[in-house]
């Protein structure tokens, strides 16, 4: 039971590439992004409403930009928009409000955001690094005695880019120090990155069977915190490929030759590093005198 | 009789009026100054970088505790021991965190003789259940900073070339007790590039002076409690490693998981364990990583652990200071969406977007990467 002090914070990292999002709505109409944003808000205010202390957060991970959909910076002007805080039909006040602030902003960045260049990826890695600044400047404005519990959800569609793997397991290795959890909820394909996330960090990963059924899993599977986890029986934690390519190939390999100064890999012995150009010395097999021996010669 | 350094001593220097640094305001209040200071405590947390130096990513570190009768003294409380020792276990975690493919060990020296606490491993679980048992020894007879170092020594000696070898003393006495001369140990370790840190818990010692100005390392002595710490910590980030050291690559095995039962059994709990790692050439299983194999000799690591010191290869950049008035626009951070409240900002010399104070401290002791950077650039 978590103590009256404590407050839970749950930040959702949704990806809304609209590449991938415009190829779903045409594969399967059924599931389009206004489904999974309906689902992200109910997952919201399942969390808002477990606990008085819950917090909730979300962020909308574009290709070119990451965007705070939940809370917003007008909120903190003290207007919180007169007209949205009336709500129609009785609802918890808040939950309204956290709603109709999501659909809101969440039409605004795709009707405003283009896409432009070559980049038609998802910007994971800065998502989180920005809900990782939110947690920190979180729980330094808690006030004396309050604790408080992080974790990060993310769900992820379309596929991983591999161009931020340094950034990503930065961001990992800060979420393991400050005890953040990060959860995945992989919509399409699997993901090495966000395998190695939940590994590091603890948290769950999930990649789900029907996408649908999407609010179903999130409520299931990632709503209870830390805590009662221990007391479900949750998805068996995923094998995780811990090998890595090599620099030269990109093949993945077992046994290589790691370069003392740049931590580069090589899957064969080379005399120059290519990254840090460094010349490597070579060691030398030691030659051995062979002992002369002195000839008896027959008397 | 050699050269003297010539950094003048404290008392030798003129008064220091330190009552002047607090200035009241109009009204007569003192919170501006007070402000002031934390504010200033703040940004020396923000420790520079040495630019683009080469460093030593793999260290082999011995740590020499002193264990005689002056670490008894009470003024870090409990008593100086049990306090070195609880600094000893947060160092222990911070330095296989930075720095996950080097390797600790730890000696303890008193009654005139030195003993390994434990020998170098790369993996901080003993080190810690060690440091625990150590709590209670009792400190007796003087240390002997000839025997410690000569021990530390002796296993030093056979590390390859590419590696880093450090000894870091923490020493609370004023005594040592010799069996030879010390100078000619210092020529030694100098020739057989050992260096050699002290953190002198009482006063500055003149042997430790020398001591440290031929190998190369550094020699403190602490105030109180947390410039301890500090100073402890000083010592978890890879030094700039040396000209003369050699770069080589070196054979690692990057394991694969498994889930079968039988492990060797290599923490200090002995059992059986489902999850393991097995080594790539040999196939003999492992509990933790990094390990060495000790069937066939290979370094056993994995990805992760050679992604966490790459921070230190790609350090990120000092984001620029410049007072709040002068910022056209939305007072928001652009990370945590607060609103800025400080007097100043940081802004990113890249991608020039705008941080808070606490956004900039976060971003460069744990986060090391830009998070509007990434989304302007996509290649890493």
């Amino acid at each position: 039971m978590a103590s009256e002090e404590e407050t839970n914070l749950l930040v959702i990292v949704v990806d809304v590439n609209p590449i991938w999002w415009g190829q779903q709505a045409q594969r399967e109409p059924e599931f389009t992004l206004s489904k999974c944003m309906d689902a992200v808000m109910v997952m919201g205010n399942a969390h808002t409403a477990m606990n008085r202390t819950n917090k909730l957060a979300v962020i909308a991970s574009h290709c070119q930009v990451s965007h705070f959909l939940y809370p917003t910076k007008s909120l903190k002007a003290g207007d919180g928009g007169g007209d949205v805080a009336s709500s129609k039909d009785g609802k918890y006040e808040l939950l309204s409000v956290a709603n109709n602030i999501i659909a809101e902003e969440i039409k605004s960045i795709m009707s405003k955001t283009e896409v432009t260049g070559n980049s038609t990826d998802t910007l994971l890695a800065g998502s989180l690094a920005k809900a990782l600044c939110y947690i920190n400047r979180v729980s330094k404005e808690l006030e004396v005695g309050q604790d408080i519990k992080s974790r990060i959800l993310v769900i992820k569609a379309a596929d991983d880019c591999a161009l931020q793997y340094m950034n990503f397991m930065n961001v990992i290795f800060a979420a393991q120090k400050q005890n953040i959890l990060i959860d995945a909820c992989v919509l399409d394909s699997d993901s090495g990155l966000l395998q190695q996330a939940c590994d590091i960090t603890g948290g769950l990963y999930l990649k789900i069977p029907q996408k649908v059924a999407l609010a179903q899993y999130l409520l299931w599977v990632f709503l209870p915190d830390s805590d009662q986890r221990s007391q479900l029986v949750l998805p068996p934690p995923a094998h995780v490929d811990y090998r890595a390519a090599c620099f030269c190939h990109r093949n993945l390999i077992e046994i290589g030759y790691v370069c003392s100064v740049c931590l580069s890999i090589f899957c064969n012995f080379s005399p120059i590093c290519t990254t840090c150009e460094t010349a490597f010395k070579i060691q030398l097999p030691q030659i051995v005198k062979p002992k002369k021996k002195k000839l008896k010669l027959p008397a | 009789m050699d050269e003297e350094s010539e950094r003048a001593k404290r008392w030798e220097g003129g008064y220091e009026r330190t009552w002047e640094v607090l200035k009241e305001d109009e009204s007569g209040s003192l919170k501006a100054t007070v402000e002031e200071i934390l504010y200033q405590s703040k940004r020396k947390r923000v420790t520079e970088s040495h630019g683009q130096v080469r460093l030593g990513m793999m260290r082999h570190l011995y740590v020499v505790i002193d264990g005689s009768r002056s670490m008894e003294d009470q003024d870090l409380k409990p008593n100086r021991l049990t306090s070195t020792l609880k600094l000893m276990e947060t160092f222990v975690d911070e330095y296989f965190d930075q720095n996950p493919i080097s390797q600790v060990g730890i000696i303890i020296t008193k009654n005139k003789r030195a003993e390994k606490l434990t020998d170098l491993a790369g993996n901080p679980k003993k080190h810690i259940a060690a440091l625990k048992k150590a709590v209670d020894t009792s400190c007796v007879g003087e240390p002997s900073l000839y025997n410690s170092l000569s021990l530390a020594l002796q296993t030093l000696r056979h590390m390859p070339g590419h590696t880093s070898r450090e000894v870091l003393i923490i020493l609370s006495s004023l005594t040592t007790c010799d069996p030879a001369n010390i100078y000619e140990l210092v020529k030694t370790l100098k020739s057989v590039k050992v260096r050699v840190s002290v953190i002198g818990l009482s006063a500055e010692v003149r042997v430790c002076t020398v001591l440290t100005r031929e190998t190369g390392g550094s020699y403190h002595v602490i105030l109180d409690e947390i410039h301890f710490k500090e100073l402890l910590m000083l010592h978890v980030k890879p030094p700039p490693a040396r000209s003369s050291s050699e770069c080589s690559l070196i054979r690692m095995g990057l394991s694969l998981p498994s889930v079968s039962p039988s492990h060797l059994d290599s923490s200090s709990d002995p059992g059986l364990s489902l999850r393991g790692y097995f080594c790539p050439q040999c196939h003999a299983k492992y509990t933790e990583l990094p390990v060495e194999c000790r069937v066939c000799g290979l370094t056993l690591v994995s990805a992760p652990h050679l992604a966490r010191s790459f921070h230190h290869l790609f350090p990120l950049q000092d984001f620029i200071e410049s007072p709040v008035e002068e910022l056209q626009g939305s007072r928001f951070c652009q990370t945590c969406q607060a609103e800025l409240k400080e007097k100043s900002v940081f802004s990113c010399p890249s991608c020039l977007s705008v941080f808070c104070v606490e956004c900039d401290l976060f971003i460069h002791e744990s986060l090391h990467c830009c998070p509007c950077c990434i989304h302007s650039r996509t290649a890493t």
